[in-house]
């Protein structure tokens, strides 16, 4: 029984795939910040999301916050790579994605830090780059226990260099808000000109001319209620999306290489 | 009579639909290996172009270590030499292949170390952002070898699997060579009774 349990065992760690460590499920609802280790609060958490959301839906860029508190087994880079790898951060278009992992310090073991970078982004944040945001930004704050700060400021020096290389425009509130405003605007000029109308139809004792503007009005009728469906339909699209806290709308497959670097403290 | 020939063709007819898609896919398969392994030679050509500005800003403050630079530069040129046919990465040429990099892996690794007894050269600039880029090429060269290995095992599935294996073995599509896990196999899942 024993041999045939060994036998079964070397059987499967041959199948298996040469895949890593145990990394945590992607996360759903889609979240950039996931704080496994429970290293920020509840707000630090909230505005980091939002601000990296934001960066994503404006530039297409997805940088996700992994904080875990054990890598098992693996080293940080590794680590990270996977994460970005199996959840596929970073659009698939351009690999734009990045991934920052913190294992924070404890009593027995280092901490570690390692930023991860997509394909796409191997230009723009080269390891040397990533090394200096580690060992200049995230290391020292983190060395005080302030984790928020570390990766805050890794975060607003990783949007700088990846904005300068890949910037596609996601549309934003600001853009929508327009769009919603001339919506609005149409609308009221096309009411006044069909009220207009009306009131020079009824003076108009032509038959074949009212009966034109019959079917004027119903144009124009068609036209309001088309535009006001479109105007619904697009803010119930973009409402799904903001529903939670901040719009970010899921991890798009992007890939890794094993481009970035890691460090300790 | 018209029924049977009928029958004859219409299962003549899904052979061979099975036989087109069947031969499509493996040469799919074949070619995302292929990309694969192009990434591979990608990540080990990059670790040989950082060899030349390492070893020389090194020597600049470590002229003791003759020996140790000349390993580097000799396993270098001696990898350089081996390169692999995409179109035969069988078993033993990778294992060539592997053996000549794990070499350049061994003697950087003796760099790296002796390095630490040169507090300059450690604080120097240009240094510290050659052992980041090499970490992370040694980063690098872990991850395109595992996806590697994933498209040569998916592929050697496809070629083995009956019944795909007979259009493989008629259209001469022959198995993968996979990367063996170096020496340091910690990673390696260990299962124990």
């Amino acid at each position: 029984m024993r041999k045939f349990l060994k036998f079964i065992a070397a059987a499967v760690s041959v199948l298996m795939p040469a895949t890593l460590a145990a990394i945590p499920e992607r996360p759903y609802p889609p979240r950039l910040v996931n704080d496994f280790a429970g290293i920020f609060s509840p707000v630090q958490k909230n505005t980091l999301e939002r601000r990296l959301s934001a960066f994503a839906d404006s530039t297409s860029n997805q940088i996700t916050v992994v904080t875990v508190t054990d890598l098992e087994g693996s080293s940080a880079a590794e680590y990270g790579t996977e994460i970005g790898i199996r959840w596929g951060v970073g659009s698939g278009k351009f690999d734009n994605g990045i991934v920052v992992l913190v294992k924070p310090k404890t009593a027995g073991t280092d901490g570690e830090a390692n930023i991860s970078v997509g394909y796409g982004l191997e230009g723009a944040i080269p390891d040397s780059y990533a090394k200096r945001i580690i060992e200049n930004e995230m290391i020292p704050a983190f060395r005080s226990g302030d984790y928020y700060t570390g990766v805050d400021k890794a975060c607003t020096v990783l949007m700088k260099l990846a904005s300068g290389e890949i910037s596609e425009y996601g549309g934003s509130p600001g853009e929508d808000m327009l769009i919603v405003l001339f919506t609005i605007l149409f609308i009221i000029i096309l009411v006044a000109i069909l009220s207009k109308n009306k009131g020079g139809g009824k003076n108009n004792g032509n038959r074949g001319g009212g009966r034109k503007r019959i079917i004027d009005d119903d144009f124009t009728r068609g036209l309001i209620i088309g535009s006001l469906l479109n105007s619904g339909s697009g803010n119930c699209g973009r409402n799904s999306g903001n529903g939670y806290g901040g719009g970010f709308g899921g991890f798009g497959g992007g890939d890794f290489g094993g481009g970035g670097a890691s460090g300790r403290w | 009579m018209k029924k049977a020939l009928i029958i004859i063709v219409a299962v003549m007819a899904v052979i061979a639909i099975w036989a087109v898609t069947g031969y499509n896919g493996l040469v799919s398969g074949e070619e995302k290996v292929r990309a694969a392994w192009s990434q591979v030679e990608n990540v080990y050509q990059r670790r040989l172009d950082l060899i030349p500005n390492l070893v020389a800003t090194v020597k600049g403050y470590a002229q003791h270590e003759q020996g140790t630079l000349e390993s580097v530069v000799a396993a270098r040129s001696k990898a350089t030499q081996i390169s692999v046919d995409p179109n035969m990465l069988t078993e033993e040429s990778i294992a060539e292949f592997q053996e000549a990099q794990g070499e350049i892996g061994a003697a950087l690794g003796r760099l790296l170390a002796i390095s630490e007894n040169y507090p300059d050269l450690k604080a120097n600039q240009n240094f510290m952002e050659l052992q980041a880029e090499l970490a992370g090429t040694e980063n690098r060269i872990a991850t395109e070898r595992r996806k590697y290995n994933e498209s040569a095992r998916a592929y050697n599935t496809m070629v083995r699997r009956f019944p795909r294996n007979i259009l493989a073995s008629m259209f001469g599509f022959s198995q993968k060579g996979y990367f063996e896990s170096d020496d340091n196999a910690a990673a390696a899942p260990k299962v124990e009774f």
